[in-house]
């Protein structure tokens, strides 16, 4: 069930309904049980999946805390656990690409081997749950106590607005506020519905607009395509994903916001960073905590010597972040551009003496980083986009060709591609501001600008229901 | 009396309640009020909500751009089947297609090129509107003389990428030879104007008019709708194509120009051959050309003004000695039967056009034209009387010369998520298919080549993609596909010419110098002991000067 549908729009209210209409004994029951019909309508199929991780995280952290409290080392268990909630991460996601690339490198070597392939859908937002699991697991074994509600846990980890796509949350964002089941604040169902529109405006106005209309043709084939074409639909990609991703982001926020539930932010304006690691403060920020949590400071973060394993750390978790994201080498290429890019950055500072938070001296030197962070992020998004890593390549030697016609876009994408950045770029308070006149306003002017957001997005969308780009994550 | 504040959660709960009846309300109001039939959240026939999720059928799948996809599964075959081309338009009754040409059994059908279908050349039964053009490139075949065939080609955006035209002219001339690029203007806006391959670059700074945009003195924008002027010291080399590795050796520039009061100097310089300066001053604006010879086999001439005061120029065409074909692209991006009718001077273009001396004059516009109040009255009689005036105006600069009218390509636009085609298409064909009945000339239908109505939908969905997203225009693939099914089509109808004509089967058939054959040779070996092709002269233009 996607998001910008009808299917949703309807669901999500009929479950807050049964939800808050229900006895308080009964909330969480009903809470888990619409979560697992909301990722059963994908198929069926993915739920003993969903239910196994759950079932193995639960069980888990009950086991080690058991052991901890007995004074028992949790090492070796903590460990096994682990790598049981990754098997299915492994074998769904990552085995046929680790199996292919085995064979073909063991057959450069001489050995006739081939590892057996599986035939497996991917089950959606595997990797979102699978990481909040490892995460829950991980806090109990450092004595934070696991969860001794089953039922709990499973509405935990099958929150239906950030099951499939997150934000990834942490035991200490959520299972206190599904222990007290917290009621509606005051403004939380208008600043709800707020978040629920800005993303449908988000998704289906500018990303899928930006998708039909220039990205997707594009990619199908870059040969085909002029510099100036390849250049404008590079733009439009980085565009898309942001607003792809953020919509679903704050749909996912606002549809929490309704259960009374508070989910953490996601996004801070991105593209508006300055430095390669300031873009991963602002873009997928629980992932980026995620792995600084439980990669980089556990590897030692900047707290090791010598230099070098700095360094290391740092790649090893841009790296992390790569794969995470798909099975291919082109991630693996990307998380390392992204390394090294965090790296040069660390080594120009060392040589400044300058601190990662100090301000900048100025306006150029705010506007030449930013440009440089930009473009870095806007070039790696190639290897993000295309399928592997000869269109990768095809992308970037079409960049430098330097022909150029005009692109026949539509005038909306045109449009949109506009309107997006600028709208990134706007000040952050004006978003916050018309959040909080909205959440005031009151029912009936809450239906006239949902009304008027979904005018807009039957009249000037695309029509297609347009899967978000990170449920396949 | 204060009263008691009422409970946060409460107040939030009666809010969402009421926000929810009001929503569902208003959605009601859809299906009540008139007008509002496109903000309906459901029709019938429509997945019923919610419960369409329950369908074993709907799949999860990657899609092909990686992504994760809850698209209906549709049967496969299905969804290729092209639609039949629709018939409102058709004038008596013949459809379009092969299936439907005059039956001849000695001349199998040319087969579809997927997603293009094979479309025959309507109105051309007593070979009329064509004959004088299948005449040209039987002489070419008997190859009794080493002549140029030229045709002209003008229309709009989907004609100035050069990519139909682009095809068509590979296509002839591997088949009757190269008679060099033709006519090219002295710039083209970059964005939209394209002519891969050969060498139009600039020094100094040309200001360029086109009539979408108008802007020129005294309506006049030369042959291909286009005219430069530079103000001082300028030039442009111009050259033709490079074929295994050598650029071609050119016969002649022709170039033309306009001599004003007060108009500076140019000269041109072939590249093998001699320089000749010419002032473009004069009492009156006229049109002038000047013929320079190529020499001994020059491959570019640069043309320079000399900064002594403006001079404008509408560009110059490039020939081989021959014999051969050019197929020539004056599209301009935008332009349309109005702006022909409203800014190009009727003498001009008829004397541009004498100048060239064209076996074949094409005109192809239509796709900036769909809203015209003039075709959606009444049945488009407005319309056609307009059309019509615009081939008259091409006819009056080559009255022997074959007339062929191609029809718009397919276009669409969004309907509830479906991509439909444009309703006044339809008439649109109608009306163009009359007018050019009604001039003399063959109309060919493009958009029945893209597979009729829904064609564009289909060619978008294409991979690679063969239509532009922006619903309007075809990719550069799709734009040689077109290409390819016009060249299908005049070459088919050539043929059966032939054998009506009694000259039997061509000597050199398309098959044995086809675009999938690698050996073809793409240009013909240049002959100098032969005379090169002379432009007529039966109605000298203002000044015609002559260095060779």
């Amino acid at each position: 069930m996607l998001f910008p549908t009808l299917d949703y729009l309807l669901f999500l209210p009929l479950s807050a309904l049964l939800y808050w209409f229900s006895p308080r004994s009964m909330r969480l029951a009903v809470l888990s049980l619409v979560s697992l019909a909301f990722y059963a309508s994908w198929k069926l199929d993915y739920v003993p999946v969903l239910l196994g991780v759950t079932a193995v995280a639960w069980l888990g952290g009950n086991w080690l805390a058991a052991r901890s409290s007995a004074g028992r080392s949790v090492r070796w268990p903590l460990l096994l656990v682990l790598l049981v909630l990754l098997a299915p991460l492994v074998l769904f996601k990552y085995w046929n690409w680790l199996s292919s690339d085995f064979t073909q490198a063991a057959a450069w070597l001489g050995w006739a081997v081939e590892l057996p392939r599986v035939q497996l859908a991917l089950p959606v937002g595997i990797s979102f749950f699978t990481f909040q699991a490892l995460a829950y697991v991980v806090d109990v074994s450092r004595d934070k106590g696991p969860e001794r509600s089953l039922l709990r846990f499973v509405t935990f980890l099958t929150f239906f607005p950030q099951l499939v796509a997150g934000p990834i949350v942490r035991r200490a964002e959520l299972l206190p506020q599904l222990l007290s089941l917290p009621s509606l604040a005051r403004g939380q169902v208008g600043s709800g519905l707020y978040r629920i529109g800005r993303g449908m405006l988000k998704k289906v106005l500018v990303a899928d607009i930006l998708r039909v209309g220039v990205v997707d043709p594009i990619f199908a084939e870059p040969s085909r395509f002029t510099s100036l074409e390849l250049l404008v639909g590079l733009y439009a990609y980085t565009l898309q994903i942001y607003y792809d991703f953020s919509g679903y982001t704050d749909i996912a926020l606002g549809s929490a916001k309704l259960f009374g539930i508070e989910l953490p932010e996601n996004f801070r304006r991105p593209y508006k960073a300055t430095s390669v690691a300031g873009f991963w403060r602002r873009w997928h920020i629980t992932l980026s905590n995620w792995v600084r949590d439980y990669i980089y400071y556990p590897l030692g973060g900047a707290r090791v010597v010598p230099q070098a394993r700095i360094y290391f750390n740092i790649m090893a978790t841009l790296l992390i972040i790569g794969i995470w994201h798909g099975a291919s080498w082109n991630f693996v290429v990307y998380g390392l551009l992204h390394g090294a890019a965090v790296a040069i950055n660390r080594v120009v500072r060392a040589r400044t003496g300058r601190r990662p938070d100090d301000p900048l001296p100025g306006w150029w030197a705010w506007l030449w980083r930013f440009f440089l962070t930009f473009h870095f992020v806007v070039l790696a998004r190639i290897l993000f986009r295309s399928p592997d890593f000869s269109t990768s390549w095809s992308y970037l030697l079409g960049l430098l060709e330097g022909t150029f016609v005009m692109p026949r876009f539509s005038m909306l994408a045109w449009a949109m591609l506009a309107l997006g950045y600028l709208i990134h770029f706007s000040p952050e308070s004006w978003q916050t501001s018309l959040e909080k006149r909205f959440a005031g306003a009151g029912p009936f002017l809450w239906v006239l600008g949902l009304a008027a957001v979904t005018a807009l997005c039957m009249l000037l969308g695309t029509g297609e229901q347009l899967a978000f780009i990170y449920y396949q994550f | 009396m204060s009263t008691p504040p009422t409970d946060p959660h409460r107040h939030e709960i009666r809010a969402l309640l009421l926000f929810l009846v009001l929503a569902l309300g208003s959605g009601g109001l859809t299906w009540v009020i008139p007008g509002l039939e496109d903000l309906q959240p459901w029709r019938q026939g429509e997945p019923i909500p919610l419960v369409h999720l329950l369908d074993t059928n709907r799949l999860v799948r990657v899609d092909d751009y990686g992504e994760l996809s809850t698209r209906e599964v549709v049967d496969e075959e299905q969804a290729a089947e092209p639609e039949s081309p629709n018939d409102d338009f058709q004038s008596g009754g013949q459809q379009p297609g092969f299936a439907e040409a005059p039956p001849d059994p000695g001349l199998p059908a040319p087969e579809d090129r997927p997603p293009a279908t094979a479309t025959a050349i309507d109105g051309d039964d007593e070979h009329k509107a064509l004959g004088h053009f299948f005449a040209a490139l039987a002489a070419l075949d008997a190859e009794d003389e080493r002549g140029i065939v030229r045709v002209m080609h003008w229309g709009d955006s989907t004609i100035a990428a050069d990519g139909i035209t682009g095809q068509v002219r590979r296509r002839l001339q591997e088949r009757f030879g190269d008679g060099g690029p033709g006519f090219l203007s002295i710039e083209v806006d970059p964005r939209w104007g394209l002519r891969p391959g050969i060498v139009r670059s600039h020094k100094g700074e040309w200001s360029t008019q086109t009539i979408t945009f108008a802007g020129a003195e005294e309506d006049r924008y030369g042959l291909a709708g286009t005219v430069s002027t530079a103000a001082d010291a300028a030039s442009v080399l111009i050259g033709g194509l490079r074929i295994d590795g050598v650029r071609q050796p050119l016969d002649r520039f022709d170039l033309h120009y306009q001599a004003r009061p007060e108009a500076g100097t140019f000269e041109v310089l072939p590249s093998a051959g001699q320089r000749k300066e010419v002032s473009a001053s004069s009492e009156t604006v006229q049109d002038r050309f000047l013929s320079v010879s190529g020499g001994a086999g020059s491959r570019t001439a640069r043309i320079s003004t000399l900064g002594d005061g403006p001079v404008t120029m509408y560009g110059v065409s490039l020939e081989t000695k021959g014999p051969g074909i050019t197929w020539e692209c004056l599209g301009v991006a935008g332009s349309s039967i109005a702006s022909m009718l409203k800014r190009q001077g009727r003498k001009h273009l008829a004397g541009q056009i004498r100048r060239r001396s064209p076996e074949l004059l094409v005109y192809q516009t239509g796709g900036n034209e769909l809203t015209y109040p003039l075709l959606l009255k009444g049945q488009g009689e407005g319309y056609q009387q307009a059309y019509q005036r615009v081939l008259r105006m091409l006819r009056a600069g080559a009255p022997e010369a074959s007339c062929l009218v191609i029809g718009p390509l397919d276009q669409a636009m969004r309907e509830r998520g479906k991509i439909i085609s444009k309703p006044p298409l339809d008439r649109m064909i109608a009306v163009q298919r009359r007018a050019a009945s009604e001039e003399g000339c063959a109309f060919w239908d493009s958009r029945a080549a893209m597979g009729g109505e829904g064609g564009f939908a289909r060619w978008l969905e294409h991979t690679p993609p063969y239509a532009w997203t922006d619903l309007m225009h075809l990719s550069m693939p799709g734009l040689d596909l077109i290409g390819d099914t016009l060249a299908d089509a005049l070459l088919h109808a050539y043929e059966q010419w032939r054998v009506e004509q009694g000259l039997g089967p061509s000597p050199r058939p398309e098959e044995e110098a086809g675009d999938d054959d690698d050996s073809a040779e793409l240009s013909p070996a240049v002959d100098s002991t032969q005379e090169r092709p002379m432009p007529p002269q039966s109605d000298p233009p203002a000044i015609d000067i002559r260095v060779d």
